[in-house]
């Protein structure tokens, strides 16, 4: 096989191809669009009907900065890849820190905005467990 | 197998340890090995599911019987179904878009090659862990063990109240690990079908394996995710005190249903859009013509898919939805049975005017066309809501989804093997063990779920252990179960002859059927890289054109 | 050429196997019930509710039949005649790529077959479940239990449980029965194929259906909807009694629980047992909901909910060890003595 000539016929019309790292992220923002309508769905089916609370009103709160922080974090590192692409050591290394620090600043706002819920929530998944291996 | 190097004459070329031959498959990130890999795994399980099925239809030959107790019997219906729909059905299919697209289009490999045999070993532990149930679920007598709630797993029976133990977390955790392994393959063939086609094959000259697997993935992407989202959501109701589908708390039962179902409706598709892949891949090649209407096969291809998105309702017609509802879903129930029959008649338009060879393949899709004509058919009645409500939840739709999956997916399955195992082995299948098999095979299904619509009709109703003599369905089941013996001796003389053949088989050649896609190109089995030099095509039939340079395809397209 | 031609002779002679096989199929499956059996038969429709379904199926099933008769054909001639002859090796048959207005005729029947069937099922649907309820109609409140059934008659006052007692409807002065269909656990399903197409029982999702039988009788069928361990004998019994026979069963069922001294025993060892936190006999402290209401348990012909008829061997039996007759059924297995048994037993055979 490997020493046979070729016996497709020759074209010389350029052939170009989408990138398919961007096909396949595509794919993926596809996928994980779907998964997170189901999430949106069941929440706004049970919106309004808990029976015993805390409600969303009393437990979370509109975290202005730090989806500031995220969503720039998001433009500092496109800016990044184009200097690491153009070769621009320093100003990538700035933009890429400073990305990392966004993010960090985002991961920390979030976590002590749901760090009550999460306490309580181990509480109970503790009490439940506890009640649970009694012998369900 | 495939050679991973090239033969210099006159070296040493050291005998590989099966320890090496092993790491070579294990490590493998080549989409032929992959492919092969994953149709092992589902011909595995397709055995073990259907021992599952046999061991349900003897408890069935009489009514009152104890073969099985009532928990055992509960959880092979429930293990059969998603072992043949998860880990049969999805990795076969798989499987042949691995090993079939890249050499279809022309590339090396897939976009992603290590993606890929990462999507496969997950997809393998899902089945592992799935049947690891069988040992590990520990809990209370008659709480552990292998999940029994049935393959849509309805609500509230999933709740911890209903299925202590970790039967049900088994089969969350497996179908959720397999469900992202899924999502990679789709996402790989996808790319690699966007990507990585070789010159001169533009969408419009893609065979039509490659376009059915593009809108199967498409669908994979949409809905396994709201699988995936369902399954989270019942992890969280049953260990971490929440209340999606705990009805004893607010929660909803209907809301998993509706949630299962986007998923479920879709996956049936994409079931089956692979072997209509394989359909018209073989019918033109044995009818000596090629596929009848090519646009409109893609174009009814793509209309399927979104519109199989709408219907999934249909499986809740017995729930209690408004006329309303019942009367969208019947519509587009109805509406996506067009795209769907104007395929058959291509298929049959293929056949009309050619000069038709019966060899093992063919004789497959024969029964092919002939048992998905009268699947669409019964589901058409199915569709119809108000017909529906009697004939839904009892054994007139299990009969119509076997006719679906067993006398459309397996017998596509079947034919894609016969007519691919030359290429992957380099050894032809034996036509008279295959004709045995598919002749025997054709009567035990047709024994089996031809019958199986009538009890539906008398009203047994599915996934009881046992029933009440005299209600006329005695005899039928017996005979069903008769059908189901048979089918079993079939599948024993097809996988002897998958093990025959390999090493005692007829030398195949490049091209044994004188085919006209790309990979009868390559030799049997092709070498590691699949071409030497990348090929370019001007037409859809590369191979058609060079063997008939005095009447080129591409005059006509 | 030869063996084209013992090809197709091989071909019908399986199509005449294949034809016999059906026919003696079709006689066997066909072959009429023990008179003394009850069907099942969605095609016997008893009530309206399944007779607009039996109507509209047969028309689903002429329009179908005719596709497939036509498609058929049209496969097996194309199989016969044109199959690949020796003669022709070699040579290829002319390359036909489509033909437009083959594939538009094939697009535009189907669309329109597909409208067709979709009035004709809307039509249906509308009819069975957007019914108004006349004003005579009975009012039974149907809950889905872990495997049985229970029933209540809100305006009437009765409870009972796994065997249905409704009124032959008249179609001139129509009494249809409506149901409430509730489920104290998982999801079930109330399914009498002669009387309705089935609808389900969903916990927090009340559903409504409705049926109006007209002739007397009794109408089987079980759950449709996998329960659990004992889905599969969660029976469904329907009475289907003449109006004044219904009126008499009314009667009966809103009287209080026999009371018969002489079995003070056996009605000691029912509320000391921990019987009455499940069961309830009206008129006496038993007042539990999560079991069968027992206070005329004598009225049915068969005990947990159609798995073994009513004699007292089986009561018995029943009582001693459920598992017996129903493994997986949620009521346990008391482990009464002997003597407590026996008189246990008598006194349910007092509950008429």
């Amino acid at each position: 096989m490997s020493a046979m000539a070729n016996p497709f016929p020759q074209t010389s019309a350029t052939w170009s191809l989408p990138y398919r790292g961007k096909v396949a992220m595509a794919g993926l923002i596809i996928a994980e669009s779907a998964i997170f309508t189901i999430f949106v769905v069941a929440y706004l089916f049970y919106v309004g009907k808990s029976l015993t609370g805390p409600t969303p009103r009393e437990v979370l709160e509109t975290p202005i900065f730090y989806t500031i922080c995220l969503l720039s974090s998001s433009l500092t590192i496109h800016f990044a890849a184009k200097f690491l692409a153009r070769g621009i050591a320093f100003a990538f290394l700035g933009f890429w820190l400073l990305t990392i620090a966004l993010g960090g600043l985002f991961l920390y706002g979030t976590a002590r905005m749901n760090h009550p819920s999460v306490t309580s929530w181990f509480r109970a998944c503790r009490l439940l467990h506890a009640s649970a291996a009694d012998g369900t | 197998m495939s050679s991973n190097a090239i033969t210099i004459p006159g070296a040493q070329i050291d005998e590989k340890s099966w320890v090496d031959t092993l790491h070579g498959w294990v490590t493998t990130v080549d989409h032929k090995r992959l492919g092969v890999l994953y149709i092992l795994y589902a011909l595995l399980f397709l055995v073990v599911a259907g021992v599952e099925a046999l061991i349900i239809r003897i408890q069935l030959m009489f009514p009152h019987n104890h073969f099985v107790s009532p928990e055992v019997f509960n959880r092979l219906f429930t293990m059969h179904g998603t072992t043949m729909v998860f880990f049969m059905g999805m990795p076969i299919l798989f499987g042949f878009a691995n090993y079939l697209v890249p050499l279809m289009i022309g590339a090396r490999d897939m976009a992603f090659p290590r993606l890929n045999a990462f999507s496969f070993w997950l997809s393998a532990l899902g089945g592992l862990l799935l049947y690891f149930s069988l040992v590990g679920a520990n809990g209370l007598y008659g709480a552990g063990n292998a999940p029994d709630v049935g393959w849509w797993a309805y609500a509230p029976l999933t709740a911890r109240a209903f299925s202590p133990g970790h039967s049900t977390d088994y089969w969350t955790l497996a179908l959720l690990v397999s469900g992202f392994g899924s999502i990679g393959t789709a996402i790989n063939i996808i790319a690699t079908i966007l990507c990585m086609r070789c010159p001169g094959m533009k969408l419009s000259r893609m065979p039509l394996l490659a376009w059915l697997n593009l809108v199967m993935s498409g669908m994979v992407l949409i809905s396994v995710s709201p699988l995936s989202a369902a399954q989270i959501m019942l992890l969280i109701d049953r260990y971490l005190g929440g209340h999606f589908f705990d009805t004893q708390a607010g929660g909803s039962a209907m809301l998993w249903m509706h949630f299962f179902w986007i998923f479920g409706h879709p996956e049936v598709y994409i079931l089956i859009i692979p072997c209509f892949a394989f359909m018209s891949e073989i019918i033109p090649v044995f009818s000596r013509k090629p596929i009848f209407g090519y646009p409109v096969m893609v174009a009814a291809t793509v209309c399927i898919g979104f519109v199989s998105m709408s219907v999934w309702a249909h499986h809740m017609f017995s729930v209690g939805m408004n006329s309303y509802a019942n009367s969208f879903f019947t519509i587009t129930t109805l509406a996506v049975g067009v795209p769907t029959g104007i395929k058959i008649f291509n298929w049959l338009g293929t056949m009309w005017g050619g000069r038709i060879q019966f060899k093992v393949p063919m004789l497959f899709s024969i029964g092919f066309l002939f048992q998905f004509l009268i699947a669409g058919l019964t589901g058409v009645m199915l569709g119809s809501a108000a017909f529906a409500s009697q004939l839904t939840l009892s054994y007139f739709v299990v009969a119509h989804f076997h006719y679906t999956l067993v006398g459309g997916v397996v017998f596509g399955v079947f034919a894609a093997i016969y007519y691919w195992y030359p290429k992957i082995t380099g050894t032809m299948l034996n036509e008279t063990l295959g004709k045995l098999h598919f002749w025997l095979f054709l009567i035990g299904f047709h024994l089996t779920f031809d019958l199986m619509h009538i009890p539906g009709l008398l009203g047994m109703p599915r996934r009881i252990y046992t029933y009440e003599p005299g209600r006329g369905w005695d005899t039928l089941n017996l005979l069903i179960s008769v059908g189901g013996f048979i089918q079993a001796i079939a599948v024993v003389i097809f996988v002897a002859n998958l093990v025959i053949s390999y090493f005692k088989g007829k030398k195949a050649g490049n091209d044994p059927w004188d085919a006209w896609t790309l990979e009868w190109s390559t030799s049997s089995p092709p070498p590691a890289y699949n071409f030497a030099s990348i090929p370019v095509v001007a037409s859809r039939r590369p191979l058609w054109d060079l063997k008939h340079p005095e009447d080129l395809d591409s005059r006509y397209e | 050429m030869l063996m084209q031609r013992m090809k197709s002779s091989k071909i019908h002679i399986v199509a005449q196997f294949i034809f016999l096989f059906w026919s003696a199929a079709a006689v066997w499956a066909s072959e009429p019930p023990n008179s003394s059996a009850h069907t099942t038969n969605i095609f016997a429709p008893a009530s309206t509710p399944a007779k607009s379904i039996v109507d509209l199926s047969v028309f689903v099933l002429v329009i179908t039949g005719i596709i497939f008769v036509v498609v058929c054909a049209l496969l097996v001639y194309s199989i016969i005649k044109f199959r690949g002859r020796a003669v022709d090796a070699g040579r290829e048959p002319a390359q036909v790529y489509g033909s437009t207005q083959i594939e538009l005729a094939w697009t535009i029947i189907p669309i329109l077959i597909v409208i067709v069937l979709f009035l004709a099922t809307a039509r249906a649907i509308h009819a069975v479940q957007d019914a108004p309820e006349p004003a005579g109609a009975i009012e039974v409140t149907a809950i889905g239990h872990q495997y049985w059934w229970e029933f209540r008659y809100p305006k009437l006052g009765v409870v009972t449980a796994n065997e249905l007692h409704i009124p032959v409807s008249d179609p001139a002065n129509p009494t249809p029965t409506f149901l409430t269909l509730l489920s104290a656990d998982t999801d079930h399903s109330f399914w009498v194929p002669e009387l309705a197409g089935k609808t389900d029982l969903i916990p927090n999702h009340p559903n409504r259906m409705w049926m109006d039988p007209q002739r007397p009788g009794i109408f089987l069928g079980q759950c449709a909807q996998y329960c659990g361990t004992q889905h599969a004998k969660m029976l469904l019994r329907v009475s289907v009694d003449s109006p004044e026979d219904f009126a008499a069963w009314v009667r009966g069922q809103q009287q209080p629980a026999a009371q018969d001294a002489s079995l003070a025993t056996g009605r000691r060892v029912f509320e000391s047992n921990a019987c009455m936190n499940c069961h309830a006999v009206a008129g006496t402290n038993a007042n539990g909901r999560f079991g069968p209401d027992l206070t005329h348990l004598m009225s049915r012909v068969t005990i947990a909910s159609g798995a073994a008829m009513n004699t007292p061997e089986n009561l018995r039996l029943w009582i001693q060890d459920p598992n017996a007759i129903k493994p997986g059924s949620l009521m346990p297995a008391m482990k009464l003595s002997d003597s407590d048994l026996n008189a246990v037993v008598s006194y349910m055979e007092t509950l008429r």
